[in-house]
Formats: C-alpha cells, structure tokens, sequence
C-alpha cells in the first residue's frame, strides 16, 4: 500500500486523461460552494469574463447587472456602449492593481484622478477608454457616467454574494507622476502617449498577489459574506512590451496569473476554475481557438461553461433553475486590448 | 376636422370609444384604417396616396373604414398612427451619456411599423402626424401612483429628438391609467375586443382574460378624450 492506492481515477494521468476523448476528459473542478439562483453573482476582470456572465444568464443563474441600459436600447447597441457585459459598466479589468484601484475608488479609499483625453470635442475616459466608442460630449458628462460606474461597482461589491474575477494581463500602463493605472497604453485605443508621463510596468508574482489580496481583504471588510471565483483568461496577449516574444511573454504573464490564482485560491472563501487549463492545456490540442490561436472560439466557450456547470451539479447536484433565458445570439467579446492589433505594426 | 386612424388591434378600444363618444365631438370626423398585427405595413405609397398592395386587405380597410379602400391625404387634416409597435420612452436625467440616450431612442423606434408609416406619411403629405404608443402592459400589482416622471420626461425627449424634426409628436397615455411609472392599471385592461375583419365582417370577439397588453373601451374614452382636448383643443 502506498498513499496514491486510496486516489481517485482523476488523479492519474492515464485514465484521466491518456485514454479519454478530449471532449470526455471531465471532473477538471471540484467546486468549493454552492451556486444556485438565489446567490447574486457579479463578474469582472479581461475579455474572457464577459463569457461567465452571458453563461450565467442563459442557465437561470443570478447573474446581478449593477448598471443597466437605458430603455429601449437594442442588444448590439448595448454591447457597443459596454452594457451587460459586467455587473458594473467598468470596463475590462485587466490586472489585479486595475482591481484595486476599482475598489479604492468604490470604496473611497483613493480619489479618482481627473485626468480625461480629449480628441476634437469628444472627451475619453482614460479608464474606461472604450466604453463610449465615439467618447463623451463634454468632461462632465465623463465625469457623471465615471461616478455611475464607480457606484454600481460598489454596490457589485456591498451585494453580491460571489464575485468572479478573470485575471487577464501582469503588463500594465501606469501615470510616472501619480501612480496610478490605465487599463491600456495611451494612444492605442484613445488618449495620446507621451513617454514622460507615461510608464510600462509588468508586474511580478509578489506584486500580483499583493493587489489581489488587498482588494479582495477591502471588499470583504463591506462585505464579509462575499466569496469570490477566481479564473484566469486563456487569451493570450497581443502585444507585448516586455521585450520577450510575444508567445513567450504571454507564457510567462499567464503562468504568474495561474500561480496567483492557486495560490490565493488556498482559502475557504476563494476558488479557482480551470477555465485556463480547458483551453490551453496540451491535451486539447489547441482545437478551442480560433484561426488566429488567440480568440477562444464558441465552442471552447461553451466546453468551458459546460464544464463548469457540470462540475456545479457534480458535486451539489442538479439545481432547476426558473425563468431560463434566451441564449444570446452574439458571443462577440468586447476586448480593447485587441484593438492593440490596430496599432502594432504587422498583422 | 377629419382625422384618420392609422392602426393595429390596439385601435379596437379606440374605436369602441368613438363609437360611444361620437356625439360629445360634432365637429369631428374619424376615419380608421385598422388591421391586426403588420398588416398596414401592405400599404405603399402610390400616385400621392397609401395604397393596399393586396386585394383581401384593400376589401378589409373598405369596410372598417365605412368605404375607403386607400388613405388619400388631401381628405384628412391630421394623421394619428395607433399602436403599430410605437413604444413608449423614459428618461433619467444624469444617468446615461447623451450618445447613449439617442441611440436607444433610435433603436425604440427604428423597425416599428408606426415609424414605418410615418415615414410613408411624409413622402406624400407634410401634415401633422400625432403617433400613439403601443400602451403600457397592465398590472394587478400596484406598487405606487406617483407621478410617472420619468415617462413624462422620455417622451418629451423622443418627441424632441425623433418626432418633432418630422412634424410629429408622440402622445401620452393619460396619465390616471398608469401605475408604477410604467404600467397600466390592471382595471384598464379587462374586457378588451379585437378589431380584425374577415369576410367583411368584424371580429370584435374579447382578448384572453390574460392579455394584458390590450386595453378596453374605458381606456379607449380616456385615451381619445385625451387626445381630442388636450391635443387638438376640441
């Protein structure tokens, strides 16, 4: 006898993994709470967050939209002008420092800068620089929809009892001056760059972890109840200013995300899914992207999704959810990090 | 003063009401052109004139309409398109960026037959065109009677940036019926009739009892007075 006799199947590679179709291999999550329609759940973090949130809504799940649409607003538009895409109209939230800083602001623990790009007469949110694809018509309608996202974030966090995050990206764009973060380089998507005021920062493991644990321990001290799901987005980068290849840095920037991720995940309040292993492991053969090996097709979204529901009803079984909605007709991502293929030379 | 009637199976409370009220308004004439669902989106403008593309529909408009089978501007004074998916609008000041405000109008009215026909309209006539909105679904569960400001506010905001620019105004449901800011009392809804025409003749048969989309007479009356005195000073 030794330790591994006592182990389940899912322990070892053969019969888990070597002898299975790929699209059998199962049981990747062993949940650590229970969802059902009654827990009010908020999502945030990169591109790939914006799946778990439509997910949620077409299983019935209580997926919380914090910032609704103005009547009337048709399902592309909404997506155009960034709404329902998270719980909160904040944007993409790329690193966990971007986390903090929304919750430092949220919870006024930090002021908001006043920093605002201005192209022509049109005024862009230098954290949000997406949200309103042509801009804003003055600062302080800016300033108003800013302050309507920051509360409705907020309450995301004052409400909700499980917040998903999506870590997406360890390089980040920082103010020399003032410290503070922008979600993208200036000059990409809006704004204009300008190398003295502006800084390139890719942060390390120590780092990474120290603003992810900073913002969960402030969110839980408005709210102690809130458990968090944490995941890690397959997407690869692309761009990078780290000098490194691109396909080597991304490596390296998903690899310190995936470590965090485990690592904070040691806890009972926080849990990690695999949504990154799904995707990108070897034994799947790369075959959820899409042409460009970069955006993660409907397919590998839905494996994913899948997976996670199924893992759901594993392990608390089946929940009959009411009032199942109408899967959306669209699975376009709204990612301004890819508009960076816009500005980065060859194609 | 003639006023057409441009509508859906929501003008059936509409017609019911005239048809009670038609002697307090002596000075008023109603034609109505009625039909279920999309049908009017048959009618095509054609030698300055909206004219039914099908024979089955041209003999329906004949006989709701008391013998016209094509809608000639020159007759009327003024146009109100009924229902017709025109829906209503709100407005929170201080929430939305004015891009986005504008964008949901557009897409609140762009695709609806009322807009649809209004457009028709206005190749072959300038005249005022008064559009009413599909009405405010019904509910049993009052929740508040406050003032529905927000209701109030959208529509001036639709008539501003949609409607006026095209000599147009869109109409507010009276504002007794509605409940919650944006339903309509529960009350308003029961009994409701349809107005379809097959083989000449008129299906006035009731909704289903949980049709709460479809308003009945005493919101019909409520509505056309409203509209005649407040709208037109009759």
């Amino acid at each position: 006898m030794n330790p591994y006799n006592k182990l389940p199947a899912t322990a070892f590679w053969k019969p888990a993994v070597a002898t299975k179709n790929l699209f059998d291999i199962t049981s990747l999550w062993q949940p650590k709470f229970k969802l059902t329609s009654q827990h009010k759940i908020v999502t945030f973090g990169s591109c790939f967050a914006q799946h778990i949130g439509n997910a949620l809504v077409e299983r019935g799940f209580n997926w919380v939209n914090n910032e609704k649409s103005p009547h009337g607003l048709s399902e592309s538009n909404k997506k155009l002008f960034n709404y329902n895409v998270f719980s909160a109209r904040t944007g993409n939230i790329y690193t966990t420092s971007l986390l903090k800083q929304w919750t430092e602001w949220a919870l006024d623990k930090a002021e908001v800068p006043t920093e605002i790009w201005q192209q022509d007469d049109r005024f862009y949110d230098p954290f949000r620089p997406n949200i309103e694809p042509n801009g804003f018509e003055s600062a302080a309608e800016l300033h108003q929809s800013q302050q309507q996202a920051i509360k409705s974030f907020k309450i995301s966090i004052e409400t909700a009892d499980c917040f998903v995050f999506t870590l997406g990206l360890t390089e980040s764009w920082r103010n020399k001056e003032f410290g503070y973060e922008y979600p993208m380089c200036p000059g990409t998507v809006a704004g204009e760059f300008n190398s003295e005021i502006h800084k390139f920062h890719n942060q390390l493991f120590a780092e990474v972890i120290k603003n992810l644990r900073e913002a969960v321990t402030m969110m839980r001290e408005v709210n102690p109840k809130l458990k968090f799901i944490l995941t890690v987005s397959p997407v690869p980068l692309t761009a990078t200013m780290s000098k490194n290849h691109v396909l080597v840095a991304s490596m390296e920037s998903k690899s310190i995300l995936r470590a965090v991720a485990g690592q904070f995940s040691g806890v009972n309040f926080v849990d990690y899914f695999p949504s990154y292993e799904i995707i990108n492991s070897p034994v799947f053969q790369g075959v959820f992207f899409e042409a460009n090996k970069r955006s993660v097709s409907s397919h590998g979204v839905k494996f994913v999704m899948d997976s996670f529901f199924n893992s759901l009803e594993l392990k608390f079984g089946v929940y009959k959810h009411k009032n199942i909605a109408t899967p959306a007709k669209t699975m376009e991502v709204i990612c301004e990090e890819a508009l960076l293929e816009a500005f980065g030379g060859t194609n | 003063m003639e006023i057409c009637i441009m509508g859906n199976s929501h003008t059936g409370a509409l017609k019911q009401a005239w048809d009670a009220v038609i002697d307090d308004f002596p000075n008023i004439q109603i034609t109505f052109f009625a039909q279920g669902q999309d049908t009017l989106n048959y009618l095509i403008v054609q030698n300055n004139k909206l004219i039914p593309e099908r024979e089955g529909f041209a003999k329906a408009l004949e006989f709701i309409s008391g013998g016209k089978r094509e809608i000639d501007p020159t007759e009327y004074d003024i146009f109100l398109l009924y229902g017709l998916n025109a829906r209503a609008n709100f407005f929170i000041p201080n929430t939305f960026s004015t891009a986005v405000v504008n964008t949901a109008m557009k897409d609140l009215t762009n695709g609806s037959l009322s807009y649809t026909l209004l457009q028709r309209l206005r190749k072959i006539t300038d005249k005022k065109v008064f559009i009413g909105h599909n009405q405010l679904t019904a509910t049993d569960n009052v929740i508040s009677t406050d003032y529905p400001e927000s209701y109030i506010k959208g529509i001036e905001k639709i008539n501003e940036f949609i409607y006026r620019p095209l000599n147009a105004e869109l109409i507010c449901q009276p504002l007794e019926t509605i409940v919650n800011g944006n339903r309509t009392k529960g009350e308003f809804s029961r009994g409701s009739k349809k107005i379809i025409v097959r083989s000449s003749d008129i299906d006035n048969t009731a909704h289903v009892e949980t049709d709460n989309c479809h308003m009945n007479a005493q919101f019909g009356e409520l509505w056309l007075s409203n509209f005649l005195k407040q709208y037109l000073n009759q």
